[in-house]
């Protein structure tokens, strides 16, 4: 996601003069038209494919090991706005601070190993993999242990398991900040702060965007985790109580719920926000799609 | 006259490559001078050393006091403009006066800005974004962002290297005229020899590293210059003079430069 997020400017696709192209250029372009459908095709063809193969083996196949889509959608539709409605924006709550508040740590331990160079090897070669390689798994049974069930083990864990990727993105990004852009800004000023907030933070916004994407789509697979072992609410909780009660349907439908959630948020909020920088930056970012 | 920078024995040498091999360089408070020399022969870092953005050794003086003092009465323009692509171009100009102010109205700086675009003859571009001007303009924007600061030195590494022949000789006449208006000294880096002698109160011939100053050539003739005039044909043999006796070619371009 980086790379797509700081892809250099590309030029201008050149409209002019299509009719003039010599024939290899035309047929080169016919080729590439057919391999567009081609791709397209099998992009949605696929997965409408597997779908009713799921539908077809579910009319015969025992509901708790294979259950019936049309049944999936309904209990999907439950946990999104119906009863169940609660447990799902709970757990999209936990993860949206979560999120915010390891980009917080994140950026901070970041600021920190610039202004104070000392504590560089601390955080890049102690603290990063350390946190980088505790199990979610592991933090989940200790922030239980530690905090108990509720929000705050849940927010615990999940922020601790996404500092790592805001932590490794803003890092990288400050390693290929514009070499000429700082010196002109240290021409100016001796202030690092300075140079910080006006110059570096805005080179670093298309890695921060690129650490918040990854960061909710982690934050969903780990945030399920901490809510099965230590918590009275969430999608989480919906899945172990499925567990214990052999209601495969809703654990299909919680996957299903966390899918859409994530997608729509990637293409409603990530993508427009990547665009707009785009605009603003005037640099090319292709979106998700 | 009050000498603005007084450069003596700088030496830069790392790992053991010998780039400046003790360079002198004195330059009085109005002058505008150009450091000619080959590529390599460390112009640019002499220019970042009087800033303080490198460390050699030797004595370098602004106005007096050592880099880590003077820094804040010098300004640089680059040889590619540096603009930040999110910002307009007043917004870049403006950008030039919080790093080295800091904190203060917004709305003042901006005027600031404004007036110093206006300076560079571009107010009316002052709301494009900075990716969407041309080179010259993007190093006009530059010019402006570097004078904001009222500087009494302004340092310029190879600013005009990169524009078209036209906009390039357009820049030379204006920077003239505004070094003239706003009573500045100019340390102006280049390659070029008749860029040197067009700009130039002296044209200070550097040779190929390790590097030292070959001749300091007066350039004593009103400006705008008259290319063909005997005082410039004279001016400039000197200068190639001084390039062929340490063994640097030249080449004819546009302009002819120094390889």
């Amino acid at each position: 996601m980086t790379t797509e997020l700081t892809q250099p400017p590309r030029a201008a696709p050149d409209g002019a003069g299509a009719d003039a192209d010599p024939p290899v250029v035309r047929r080169a372009r016919e080729g590439g038209r057919r391999r567009q459908v081609a791709s397209l095709a099998l992009a949605n063809g696929l997965p409408l494919a597997a779908l009713f193969l799921w539908w077809l083996v579910a009319q015969s196949a025992s509901p708790l090991e294979i259950p019936d889509p049309i049944v999936v959608v309904e209990r999907t539709w439950e946990l999104l706005v119906g009863n169940g409605a609660s447990q799902t924006w709970t757990s999209f709550a936990r993860i949206v601070l979560s999120v915010a508040l390891s980009m917080l740590i994140g950026a901070a331990l970041v600021a920190l190993a610039q202004l104070l160079p000392v504590t560089d090897k601390l955080i890049g070669q102690r603290i990063l993999p350390f946190i980088n390689s505790v199990p979610a798994l592991g933090w989940a049974i200790l922030g239980v242990v530690w905090f108990g069930v509720g929000n705050f083990a849940v927010v615990f864990v999940v922020t601790l398991i996404l500092v790592p990727f805001t932590l490794v993105n803003l890092w990288q990004g400050l390693q290929a900040l514009d070499r000429d852009l700082r010196e002109m800004g240290r021409s100016f000023t001796r202030s690092r702060w300075r140079v910080m907030w006006h110059v570096e933070a805005p080179l670093l916004a298309p890695y921060a965007l690129a650490a918040t994407r990854l960061s909710f789509a982690v934050g969903w697979k780990v945030a399920l985790i901490a809510e099965f072992f230590g918590s009275d609410a969430g999608l989480g909780l919906v899945m172990n109580q499925a567990r214990q009660l052999l209601d495969t349907p809703t654990v299909f439908a919680t996957i299903l719920v966390v899918i859409l959630i994530v997608v729509a948020v990637d293409r409603l909020v990530f993508d427009q926000l990547a665009k707009r920088l785009a605009v603003k930056t005037g640099t090319v970012v292709p979106t998700g799609g | 006259m009050e000498r603005a920078i007084d450069i003596a024995d700088l030496r830069f040498a790392p790992g053991g490559d010998v780039i400046l091999d003790g360079v002198d360089l004195r330059v009085d408070q109005g002058e505008l001078v150009c450091l000619l020399g080959p590529s390599g022969a460390g112009k640019s870092t002499t220019l970042r050393m009087l800033g303080g953005l490198m460390q050699g050794t030797g004595d370098l003086r602004i106005y007096g006091s050592p880099p880590s003092v003077g820094w804040q009465r010098l300004a640089y323009v680059f040889q590619s403009p540096r603009l930040v692509r999110w910002r307009s171009a007043v917004d870049n100009v403006a950008l030039g006066i919080q790093l080295r102010e800091g904190r203060g109205s917004k709305g003042v700086k901006r005027e600031r800005a404004l007036a110093c675009l206006e300076r560079v003859g571009i107010p009316e571009l002052a709301d494009r974004p900075a990716h969407l001007l041309s080179g010259g303009e993007q190093q006009r924007v530059a010019i402006a962002r570097a004078l904001a600061l009222k500087p009494d030195v302004l340092l310029m590494d190879e600013p005009f290297s990169a524009l078209d022949v036209r906009t390039r000789n357009e820049l030379r006449h204006e920077l003239v005229q505004w070094w003239q208006d706003a009573g500045l000294t100019i340390v102006f880096v280049t390659h070029d020899i008749d860029e040197a002698l067009v700009l130039g109160t002296r044209a200070v011939v550097l040779s190929r590293k390790p590097t030292r100053v070959v001749a300091d050539v007066e350039v004593d003739l009103p400006h705008p210059r008259d290319r063909d005039g005997a005082a410039w044909e004279s001016r400039r043999q000197q200068v190639l003079a001084a390039f062929g006796s340490v063994g640097v070619e030249t080449e004819h371009d546009d302009d002819v430069v120094v390889r």
